[in-house]
């Protein structure tokens, strides 16, 4: 039983917050990764973000049974620009879908002629950009926390076996 | 795994009432704008240099240069802008969204520090003696 792996939630939504937040910075530049791969990229992204909810289920699923009874201010904040993210992430990628000229093609589909999308894409876009750099904001000293801690583990515990796997899988973590 | 699965499903369900409602607004928008295309749904017949046939200063949108600088070549490839990737102006969208963010939590933690100041209990001075 010694040898069993246990979970950190922590690390694994740590770990998944960076990819997110790293496809985020890619997503966000499609001049850097050209339009082929931004539109497959955001596709991508929509279904990491996914998981970052999924990972964080039991929090909406507790604060939505209590938003209009126990729960604080805070959480109610933070329940609400979690939706708005929620809502303008997926206005941006089904945005970006209908003007998409690679992934609609990929399905023999043509996209609408309408500037309409590309213009609801490029604001949808900039307003989710800055409603997640306020969850970040909010959860700042989270992750700094999180940071602090990474940053320790090494002078902590050299030489010891969890360190490689902490690095280079920090979801599992040795008894 | 039944349970992640209920999950997934809320979750593409509400992504899906959000995507429905995007395109009955947009769809809503296209008619009421003058020049719309009214019906169809797809090819517009939107001319360049803002004027259409029927004489609505709308922007084409049959022909409008997408994604920029790009270029849409006949057999269908693109060439040239953002839609080739890997150029300076990429990273200058990085460090933006980086520097929006950077912002925003700058704001909201200097924000949280001037309302935590008053929450601190004062150290009593140096050699002060208690209740004085």
């Amino acid at each position: 039983m010694d040898a069993l792996k246990r979970r950190n939630p922590n690390l694994t939504n740590l770990w998944v917050d960076v990819l997110v937040f790293a496809g985020m910075l890619a997503v966000f530049a499609p001049g850097l990764t050209g339009l082929l791969i931004h539109e497959w990229l955001g596709l991508a992204f929509g279904v990491t973000a996914g998981v970052h909810v999924l990972l964080h289920w039991q929090w909406i699923a507790g604060i939505t049974r209590k938003f209009f009874t126990r729960a604080s201010w805070g959480a109610r904040f933070n329940y609400l620009l979690n939706a708005a993210i929620f809502i303008g992430f997926t206005v941006v990628i089904f945005s970006g879908v209908m003007e998409s000229r690679f992934v609609l093609q990929t399905f023999g589909l043509n996209p609408p002629d309408e500037r309409t999308w590309e213009l609801l894409h490029r604001l949808s876009a900039d307003l989710t950009l800055f409603l997640t750099a306020l969850h970040i904001a909010v959860h700042w000293r989270w992750i700094w926390n999180w940071v602090k801690k990474l940053r320790r583990l090494p002078r902590r515990a050299p030489g010891t076996v969890s360190q490689p796997v902490l690095a280079a899988g920090p979801v599992k973590i040795e008894d | 795994m039944l349970k992640v699965l209920g999950r997934l499903l809320i979750l593409l369900l509400a992504a899906t009432l959000v995507a429905g409602v995007t395109y009955a607004v947009v769809q809503n928008v296209q008619f009421s704008l003058p020049g719309g295309r009214g019906g169809d749904g797809f090819g517009g017949q939107i001319a360049p240099g803002g004027g259409n046939a029927n004489g609505s200063t709308a922007p084409d949108l049959a022909e409008r240069p997408r994604g920029g600088r790009g270029q849409m070549l006949s057999d269908g490839e693109f060439r040239g802008g953002e839609l080739e990737g890997g150029s300076v102006f990429g990273w200058v969208e990085v460090i933006k969204s980086l520097g929006v963010i950077a912002f925003v939590t700058a704001g909201v933690v200097l924000v949280q520090k001037t309302y935590a100041r008053p929450r601190k209990p004062k150290k009593p001075a140096a050699g002060a003696q208690p209740g004085s």
